[in-house]
């Protein structure tokens, strides 16, 4: 239990500072394109151990959301994000649950569930994420169109860094 | 204690994500610039919105006294009409021939054989008996009785129904009357045969008869024949109004009715 602790407090750490120290300047801008940003602390969240506590899960989704919006001076946006993810992830859990439930008390990882699991649990819980962050940074519905592109698009980005930190990183449990 | 700690086993998430929610809304609301004017704006966005359906409201609950004032104005307004086409006005008090009061349909009947129709006009207003009745698009009838308060009139969808009506562009006069049993539909007699007339024409009244000006819409020639050795047509009049579903008439008061019905008793005579 104090392993998983640990791991998770390292890759709390290492994803917020990966956000608001890299992330955060990079952007892509084509004249008028700008809808790609990188999002990749959600990671953390899907991360989180399957069996943890779900007030604890939205709890620390809250927290990492907070972490980040100091970064971003926009006090309360991730951390609506986030909470709103780590609601989701429960429900999602739920959706997603195989037949005879889960026989693991760690993190959910492409090794233990399955590369088609884990990328369609991981790519529900990405998209619902920003879509939720891209409404509540515009405010408004009148803004749907850009809320939309700004989903794809981002969401194609930062699933592909995802990837990629799971194929460097090689999360055991 | 314990309940409240059953209570956060069961619906923690929920209450954690909704307390969380809430918080980081706030937060968002009053420390972001962006957030914060879209917020106020679009409150006030559904505030204006509660405005603008009050006001409907009040302006549904208002819609009888525009009713009546419109249809004041359209009485004026087709008073002006009407007597354009009128003959020059006698050279007394009058300097229009016909006034037109506006009127509501109280009542009416228009399934039967005769039928009927009351309106909310009567003396007070200065309706008469024999005033005929017209709606902005055609015929209605002719006021049979009246009484301080309301007007009784006879339909034009009535077996007793004679009015006297030309078709457009002829001058030849003919009987409007009611065969059918349909509310639709009058019929035009004694136009001659050699008339060239086709579906379509226009069928008004003539000004023949002291009750109707000239020139009022009747409706349109839906077919016509001839009868067997009858000289006249037998036409089907398509009424251009509809009756059933008219609420808003316009009495006609011909103000040398009684000047003209005089002399043409004296010379019939």
């Amino acid at each position: 239990m104090s392993s998983a602790l640990i791991r998770n407090s390292i890759r709390f750490f290492l994803l917020a500072i990966m956000q608001v120290l890299i992330f955060k300047r990079v952007a892509f801008n084509w004249g008028d394109f700008a809808f790609i940003h990188f999002l990749v602390y959600p990671l953390f969240i899907i991360m989180l151990p399957i069996k943890m506590p779900r007030p604890l899960v939205i709890f620390l989704g809250f927290l990492i959301g907070i972490f980040v919006d100091l970064f971003y001076d926009s006090p309360g946006v991730h951390a609506s994000a986030g909470v709103f993810t780590g609601y989701a992830r429960g429900l999602i859990l739920d959706l997603l649950e195989p037949y005879e439930g889960y026989n693991t008390n760690d993190s959910p990882t492409i090794e233990t569930m399955g590369i088609s699991w884990f990328m369609s649990y991981s790519s529900i819980i990405l998209g619902l994420h920003l879509f939720y962050y891209f409404s509540v940074e515009a405010f408004s519905f009148v803004y749907i169109f850009e809320i939309v592109m700004n989903t794809i698009f981002s969401f194609i980005a930062s699933f592909i860094i995802l990837m990629l930190y799971l194929l460097i990183f090689r999360p055991k449990r | 204690m314990q309940n409240i700690l059953l209570l956060f086993a069961r619906f923690g998430s929920h209450i954690t994500f909704i307390f969380l929610t809430i918080f980081s809304f706030v937060l968002i609301v009053n420390y972001n610039q962006t957030q914060r004017s879209i917020f106020i704006n679009s409150s006030n966005y559904y505030a204006n919105k509660l405005d603008s359906k009050t006001s409907r409201w009040q302006s549904y609950l208002s819609l009888q006294e525009v009713n009546d004032s419109l249809a004041k104005h359209n009485a004026t307004l087709m008073e002006k009409f009407i007597n354009i086409d009128a003959p020059a006005p006698a050279p007394s008090d009058t300097s229009i021939q016909y006034d037109v009061i506006p009127a509501k349909v109280i009542r009416s009947t228009f399934n039967l054989r005769n039928n009927h129709l009351t309106l909310n006009v009567g003396t007070k207003e200065g309706v008469q008996k024999d005033m005929g009745v017209i709606s902005e698009n055609g015929l209605i009838g002719i006021v049979r009785e009246v009484n301080e308060n309301f007007a009784h009139v006879i339909s034009v969808l009535n077996s007793q129904s004679r009015i006297s009506c030309s078709v457009k562009d002829y001058a030849y006069p003919g009987n409007l009357i009611w065969k059918d049993l349909d509310p639709n539909f009058m019929h035009l007699q004694s136009i001659p045969k050699h008339v060239g007339i086709s579906i379509g024409d226009t069928v008004i009244t003539n000004g023949y008869s002291t009750i109707f000006p000239r020139d009022i819409m009747v409706g349109t020639i839906a077919a016509f024949k001839v009868e067997k050795g009858s000289s006249n047509y037998n036409i089907k009049v398509k009424l251009s109004n509809n009756i059933p579903n008219t609420q808003i008439v316009y009495v006609i008061n011909n103000k040398l009715a009684e000047e003209q019905k005089a002399l043409e008793i004296i010379g019939d005579e």
